[in-house]
This record gives C-alpha cells, sequence and structure tokens, in this order.
C-alpha cells in the first residue's frame, strides 16, 4: 500500500468571513492522495477548482476542516515549516507561468533550490541538467518577457522539477500552450508519474489533458460531485467517461 | 456629458492612484508658488541697476534661481503626469475598445486633469503661502528688514494660475498624444508590466560612464574655486545617472551569478533593485546633479545671505520634490509586484523573508541615491571648507538635510511597498 501524501478532511473555504456576503467557494470535501497519484480535478467555472487545489497544497487555509500533508496538519505547522515543506516537497506549475519577471530563465529556475540553502556549484549544475531535459538550457540567460508561451511553461517546469519535488500542483498548466505543447507536456507529466513516481495534482478544463490522469474528481458548486477511476480502462475509454460527465451538466441545460 | 460624468466616476473608483498624483501637484504647486513669491515680493529684492538697454538690467541671482527651480517644478508635474497617464493605460484601451473616439479618450483624461489640478491649486496655494509667510520672515531676519508677516504678494498668485494653466496646456498635449500613438493591445499590457527595454539611439561601452563620474571627481580635487565647482558637480552626476542604468545593472548580473545566486534574500531583492534603478535612473541623476549643483550654488553664495537662503529653501525643496517624486513612482511601480512576491510566497518563501527582500531592496537602493552623489558632495564641501572658508556648522547642516530626507524617504518607501505587495498575504494567508 503507497503511502498517504495528502489528505484533506472536510474542508470547507469561506471567503469574506464576517463580510455582509461571504461566499462559500468550497464546502465539507475530503481526498486522499497517495505517493504515485496522478489526480485530475474537473468543474466549471467557479466551482471551486482552484480553491480546492489552493487548500490543499498549503497556498490557502481552510476555514473549517484539516489538511495532513505527510501526516502532519498543516494549521498546526509554523510560517517557516510549511515555506521549507513546499520548497522541499512540492512543485507549482500554473497557467499563467509565474515566473518571476526580474530574474532571468536560470535564476528563476533556481529559486528553490536557493531556498533550500543549496550550495552555489550544486545549484549550477541540477539548473544545467533540469533546463537540459527541457530544452530550455539555451535561454538560461534571458528573461522570461524574452520567451515564447511554450518556453515560458517549460522553463516553469524546470523551475517546479528542479528540487525533484513529490508533488506536482498544477493549475490550468495547458491553458496558454498550444495543443503540441500541451500533449507534450502531458507526456513528461506521465513519463515522471509513472517512471519517477511523482504525484499530480492538476486542474483542467481540457478532458483530452485530464485523460492523461488515473483519477478525476468533478467538482461543481464547492461539492465533488463525481469521482472516476481510470482503473483499467484505455486512455480512450477514459476520456468518453470524462466527456460523459462533462457533457451532463450541459444536457441537464437542454431537458430544463 | 455621459464622458463628463464617467470620466468623474472613474476618478472617485481609482482614488488611490489620483491621490498621490493630486498631492504630488499640491506639492510642486506650492513650491512654485513659495518661488513666485521670492521673485514678485518687492522687500525681497534690491532696486534693480536699470541702464539704457534692458538687456544690461542686473537681475538678482534669488530670481534667476527662483525662475530655474520654477521651470524643475513645471517639469517635475510633466513627469508625474506622464507616469500617471502610463498607470491609466487599462482604462484608456477599455474605453477605446468600447467605441471612444480619440477625442473622447483625450477629454476624459483631461476632464479629470482639470479636477485633480484644481484641488491641487487650491491646497497648492494655501500651503504655498502658508510656507511663503515663514520662509518671508526669515530672509526678512537675515536683510534686516522689518516686514508684515501676513504679506503675500498677489503677483505671485497670478504667476502661480498662469504656470498652472501653461502645464495644464502641456498636459493636453501630451494626453493626446500619449492616447494618438499607443495601439489597445500596448496600452492592455502597459500596467501589469514592469519590463524596461534599452531604447538607447547610440549605445556607448558602459566604462564610459565611469569616466565621466570619475572626471567629475578628479576635476573636483584637483582645481576649486567656486563658480567652476559646479561644472564638476554636474559632470559627475550626470555619470551617476548613466552608471545607474548601465552598469550597475551588468554589475548586480556577475554577482548574482558568482556568490548571490546562493542567497535566497540578496538573489531576488537584487534582481528587483536592477529593474528599480532601470526604472528611476532619470529621478536618480536628477537626484544626483541637483543636490550637488545646489549645495556648489550655496557656497558660492556663502557670503550673500539673501541668495544664500534662496539656494538653501531651493535645496531643501528640490530634494523633496524628487525625494517625494521617487516615492511616488517606486510605489506606483511597486503595485505591478503583487503576482510577483505572491509568487514567492507560494514557492515557499515566507512573510518574513519576504519583507527581508522588500527592506533589503529599498535599503540598497536609498544607500546608491545617497551614496553616489555623497562622494561628489563631500569633496565639494572639503574644498570649501580648504579654500572657501565655510563653516563646520554649514557642512552638517547640508549633510543633516541630505541624511534625514533620505532615510525619511527610505522609511515611506518601504512602508508604502510593503503595504501594497504583502496586503494580500496580510489579510489572506497567514500561518502565524
Amino acid at each position: 500500500m503507497s503511502k498517504e501524501i495528502l489528505v484533506a478532511e472536510n474542508v470547507t473555504k469561506i471567503y469574506g468571513v464576517g463580510t455582509k456576503n461571504p461566499v462559500t467557494a468550497l464546502e465539507d470535501v475530503s481526498l486522499k492522495m497517495y505517493e504515485g497519484d496522478f489526480v485530475c480535478v474537473m468543474g466549471p467555472s467557479g466551482s471551486g477548482k482552484s480553491t480546492f487545489i489552493n487548500n490543499l497544497s498549503t497556498i490557502d487555509v481552510p476555514t473549517k476542516g484539516k489538511v495532513f500533508i505527510n501526516g502532519k496538519e498543516v494549521r498546526t505547522m509554523g510560517e517557516n515549516e510549511v515555506g521549507q515543506f513546499r520548497y522541499q516537497n512540492l512543485g507549482f506549475i500554473f497557467q499563467e507561468f509565474n515566473l518571476l519577471d526580474s530574474l532571468t530563465i536560470f535564476e528563476n529556475i533556481a529559486v528553490p533550490l536557493t531556498l533550500s540553502n543549496t550550495p552555489l556549484s550544486e545549484i549550477k549544475e541540477r539548473v544545467q541538467l533540469v533546463a537540459k531535459k527541457l530544452d530550455v538550457d539555451i535561454l538560461l540567460d534571458k528573461y522570461p518577457n524574452e520567451c515564447s508561451g511554450g518556453q515560458r511553461q517549460r522553463a516553469a517546469i524546470a523551475r517546479a522539477l528542479v528540487t525533484n519535488p513529490k508533488l506536482i500542483v498544477a493549475d490550468e498548466p495547458t491553458g496558454n500552450l498550444d495543443s503540441q505543447n500541451s500533449h507534450e507536456l502531458l507526456e513528461l507529466f506521465k513519463k515522471l508519474n509513472e517512471e519517477e513516481g511523482v504525484s499530480i495534482l492538476m486542474v483542467t478544463h481540457d478532458s483530452m489533458i485530464a485523460s492523461y490522469s488515473q483519477k478525476l474528481l468533478y467538482i461543481k458548486d464547492g461539492h465533488i460531485a463525481e469521482t472516476i477511476e481510470k482503473g483499467n480502462l484505455s486512455q480512450k475509454e477514459y476520456f468518453y467517461k470524462i466527456v460523459d460527465v462533462n457533457s451532463v451538466e450541459s444536457q441537464k441545460l437542454f431537458v430544463d | 456629458m455621459g464622458n463628463f460624468k464617467f470620466s468623474m466616476r472613474m476618478l472617485k473608483k481609482e482614488y488611490k492612484k489620483s491621490l498621490v498624483y493630486t498631492l504630488t501637484l499640491a506639492l510642486v504647486t506650492a513650491v512654485t508658488f513659495l518661488f513666485f513669491n521670492i521673485i514678485d515680493n518687492p522687500h525681497l529684492m534690491d532696486a534693480p541697476q536699470q541702464t539704457s538697454q534692458w538687456f544690461y538690467t542686473q537681475m538678482p541671482f534669488s530670481t534667476m534661481l527662483s525662475f530655474l527651480i520654477i521651470v524643475f517644478c513645471a517639469f517635475m508635474i510633466v513627469f508625474a503626469n506622464n507616469f500617471y497617464v502610463s498607470r491609466k493605460t487599462d482604462e484608456i484601451a477599455i474605453m477605446t475598445m468600447s467605441g471612444s473616439t480619440f477625442i473622447n479618450v483625450t477629454l476624459y483624461l483631461i476632464y479629470q486633469n482639470i479636477l485633480m489640478t484644481f484641488i491641487a491649486f487650491i491646497i497648492g496655494v494655501i500651503l504655498g503661502s502658508g510656507i511663503s509667510m515663514c520662509v518671508n520672515q526669515f530672509i526678512y531676519s537675515y536683510i534686516h528688514y522689518q516686514g508684515a508677516f501676513f504679506y503675500i504678494p498677489m503677483n505671485a498668485i497670478f504667476d502661480t494660475i498662469i504656470c498652472i494653466l501653461a502645464i495644464l496646456f502641456g498636459q493636453l498635449v501630451y494626453t493626446s498624444g500619449f492616447v494618438y500613438r499607443k495601439d489597445i493591445s500596448y496600452l492592455l499590457s502597459q500596467e501589469k508590466t514592469n519590463i524596461s527595454q534599452d531604447e538607447r539611439i547610440f549605445k556607448f561601452p558602459s566604462w564610459i560612464y565611469i569616466v565621466i563620474y570619475l572626471f567629475g571627481v578628479v576635476s573636483l580635487v584637483m582645481s576649486y574655486n567656486s563658480v567652476s565647482a559646479i561644472f564638476p558637480c554636474f559632470i559627475g552626476s550626470m555619470g551617476i545617472g548613466c552608471m545607474i542604468k548601465y552598469n550597475f545593472p551588468k554589475l548586480f548580473h556577475i554577482m548574482k551569478s558568482k556568490k548571490w545566486l546562493a542567497d535566497k534574500l540578496k538573489l531576488i531583492s537584487l534582481s528587483n533593485l536592477y529593474y528599480s534603478l532601470r526604472r528611476a535612473y532619470i529621478l536618480v541623476g536628477l537626484y544626483a546633479v541637483s543636490s550637488s549643483v545646489m549645495i556648489a550654488i550655496m557656497i558660492m553664495q556663502k557670503d550673500n545671505p539673501r541668495e544664500l537662503i534662496t539656494a538653501f529653501i531651493g535645496f531643501i525643496v528640490v530634494t523633496i520634490l524628487i525625494l517625494a517624486s521617487i516615492i511616488y513612482k517606486y510605489v506606483m511601480e511597486a503595485t505591478t509586484r503583487k503576482l510577483f512576491y505572491y509568487n514567492l510566497y507560494k514557492m515557499g518563501y515566507t512573510y518574513r523573508q519576504l519583507k527581508a527582500i522588500i527592506k533589503q531592496e529599498v535599503t540598497y537602493f536609498y544607500s546608491l541615491l545617497f551614496g553616489l552623489p555623497m562622494v561628489i558632495i563631500i569633496l565639494s564641501l572639503i574644498q570649501a571648507y580648504l579654500h572657501q572658508d565655510i563653516t563646520i556648522h554649514f557642512m552638517i547642516m547640508i549633510l543633516a538635510v541630505q541624511i534625514i530626507s533620505d532615510i525619511v524617504a527610505c522609511v515611506f518607501t518601504y512602508i508604502a511597498y510593503k503595504k501594497n505587495v504583502l496586503k494580500v498575504l496580510e489579510e489572506g494567508v497567514r500561518y502565524e
């Protein structure tokens, strides 16, 4: 049995607590993620997908409920411990690339290593290695604004992978990429997941992209409305199941 | 009429941006008023030595200096307006996309400008009157004249109005030009970006700027007299502006790859400093030029109390104006860095580390702003002490103005910068 890496117990997130109009973005959601899992989160716009992964990955703090990472509850961790946990265990990839524009691509990739007090020579070595792997080694002296969208996303992935994280958290990682770059990215995720045992938690709108995962959570109005396991299904069969789940909502609109 | 209402509504909504701009305008108006008061106040003038030909009329030095400071104030308003408009590009782009014509967009900005200038004028004249009354008394005491405390020359108000109207016209020309030249995609991308491009037509090798700076320093050391000291101060300070833009970024880049890449705070703070310096190099250069040249002028006028006082007041207000502009620009630029700091937080930087990064960046910035011209200033003060008998008291006073104003500006910038970029973390995600 694989080790539990991330556990969410009855997580609720309410924005604007104490104001006239509090908004419940997430209500009573639970999830267990094991080492080597590849979980995809789908749902309509505003359903709470990003809130869900932000609360699970220590970016945000739930209003109610508990999140355990490696068996430890996030709320009981101090700020330093949470920070340390992030740069040692998590790799974040987002739709907007989120590269730091005043740093070169090299420096951007190096940031998580710098945070973990890695020696200078090792930083240089590891950045070169991961940059080569993601084909961004010729861009290392450039600034993010001098690179194309695909190049920036690859650089952001290199940054996420440079510390060999146990869990990759990706929010719409293909949102700004063309189909070729999107599938290359997902092939890479699949390889990391299958060969290196990296766990992946990813939000996407694209059923085709979601079909690379092993488990799908469909979130609607802040609840997990449906869960699909890939199991022994082929990617094509799994894709059709995902499309079905997504189209139910649209079909309801016609009936109503 | 709809355009006018919309423009006023947006001004109210974006009041934070407008408030800082209006206060800058008010401060500049107050300074303009103060120096028109010095020019127009008959009690502060010597009787001009008239000759038959107008060009032989001797103009008092304080009048000339006041005039230069007023020109400088006009420049500061144009600069503030330029920056203010460049931070409103989203609004302009959305209006253009919604079908507003060039005239409508220009009018939209002009309505806002007129209202802000009007408010700034009222505040500026009230503030300027108060300052002028105190300054007049101060100068009277030096020239042994007994003048009424509440006396303000009416011409100062008229001259300020004419000056502000001329500046409003300049703003109209600049604003319409800006709206006319920029396309929608450019406008939409500008408010969120903090990238600056090298737009030099002639790209000199960067060592030239060090040579220019050193030339100023060496000239001050080699030969000295009070009038000719202005030239090396000016040249050396010009070198500072260019070094800030073209030499320091390269130096930081080298230092980062050799050493600071493994320093979690310096890696970020110096990368940000690189951008801040590039964006503010004109102001930094201007600060160096104005402070060193104004000090040289004060030394030159040390035996003439009235001119010395005018120069000293000029020195203080120019220093305050430039520092206010630097704070304004720095804080406005900081608004584009919210996501930057949020991303650092996501990567594992703690709130305390982010605060330390901001503190480091701002401290380094002000250390350079203060330190580089200080070499020239201290040299000219020492030379003046050796050759012109200026007092230690005078030297301390000059240095105190520089140091105190710099520290106050540094603290203000730090607080405003931190509040702007870390607010989201203070309100939302905290683990302590």
